[in-house]
């Protein structure tokens, strides 16, 4: 595997070399955080999805890495895909409900759990999630690539091809817009109804 | 002097954080690559798909002219439709050859 080389001179092996090693090794790069933002795009109960569109993605990319222009990078041209890959798919299933994640299912069954704070914690967090979703959709990303994923505010700047300043100004207005939807919930900002 | 924490955001924390982190599955790579992989048909099939295709022509130009159709309008009518799926299919057609 050839980790030493940059991306842009693995793009240019493989347009002109037809050089499918170096087409591995875009996608292994990138496998991850292309399937990150789109399942931040998408919300946590559709990472069946997150993957098929990170398939998708790379899809694209093999159809049309002759016509990309090097000027731009090429991790942000393949993150600009798939952010408008992962909103296409989230207008397809926006009205289809979550399937919930058999790895949760444990943390919902939890023997030394009490039953009144689990119900209560699932209708906050319901009520959470239903706000989320009333957010405008880069808003939603970033909250979801820093506070479900922990990623930092650098690394969400690169993901989502804006300035690190900008993330932090989308966490600031998100979580203000939260709170008023939160308060119209009857739930004070800490969570608490 | 430390920032002030946001209530809202200790909420957050705690709630997303409930939420199992996602992974790709082990299989991404391959799976991919069978994608990848050109599909290419078999020497049978585009011989079925030749032969098909020409005995339809035949019995087009046939049929149009017992109804009464001009040659002329007859290839138009035949012609047409396939000149414009050829250049609606034309990405596609490198697999099929």
């Amino acid at each position: 595997m050839d980790t030493d080389s940059s991306d842009e001179e693995l793009v240019v092996r493989y347009v002109t070399q037809r050089d499918e090693p170096a087409f591995t090794e875009l996608v292994t790069r990138y496998r991850e955080p292309v399937f990150r933002l789109a399942v931040s795009v998408l919300g946590p109960g559709f990472v069946g999805e997150a993957e098929e569109v990170a398939q998708e993605v790379f899809l694209r990319v093999h159809a049309s890495l002759k016509s990309f222009r090097r000027e731009a990078k090429f991790s942000s041209w393949v993150y600009r895909i798939a952010f408008n890959q992962a909103l296409n798919v989230k207008a397809r299933v926006r009205y289809r409900a979550p399937h919930l994640s058999y790895q949760a299912l444990p943390e919902l069954v939890a023997p030394d759990s009490n039953p009144h704070d689990t119900v209560q914690d699932l209708g906050r967090n319901q009520a959470l999630a239903e706000c989320i979703a009333q957010l405008p959709e880069v808003y939603q990303s970033a909250l979801r690539l820093h506070y479900w994923l922990g990623h930092t505010v650098t690394e969400i700047a690169t993901l989502l091809g804006v300035p690190e300043n900008t993330v932090k100004s989308y966490l600031h207005r998100a979580r203000r817009l939260l709170q008023a939807l939160l308060e119209q919930k009857g739930y004070s900002d800490d969570g608490t109804h | 002097m430390t920032e002030p924490t946001d209530p809202i955001e200790g909420f957050l924390r705690q709630s997303l954080a409930t939420e199992t982190a996602p992974t790709l599955s082990p299989n991404f790579q391959q799976q991919l690559g069978a994608r990848l992989q050109p599909r290419r048909i078999r020497k049978k099939q585009r011989r079925f798909l030749l032969a098909y295709s020409a005995i339809g022509f035949l019995l087009s130009l046939g049929t149009l002219q017992l109804a009464g159709f001009s040659i002329g309008l007859t290839l138009l009518c035949v012609l047409a439709p396939l000149a414009i799926i050829i250049v609606a299919l034309r990405p596609h057609f490198r697999s099929l050859l």
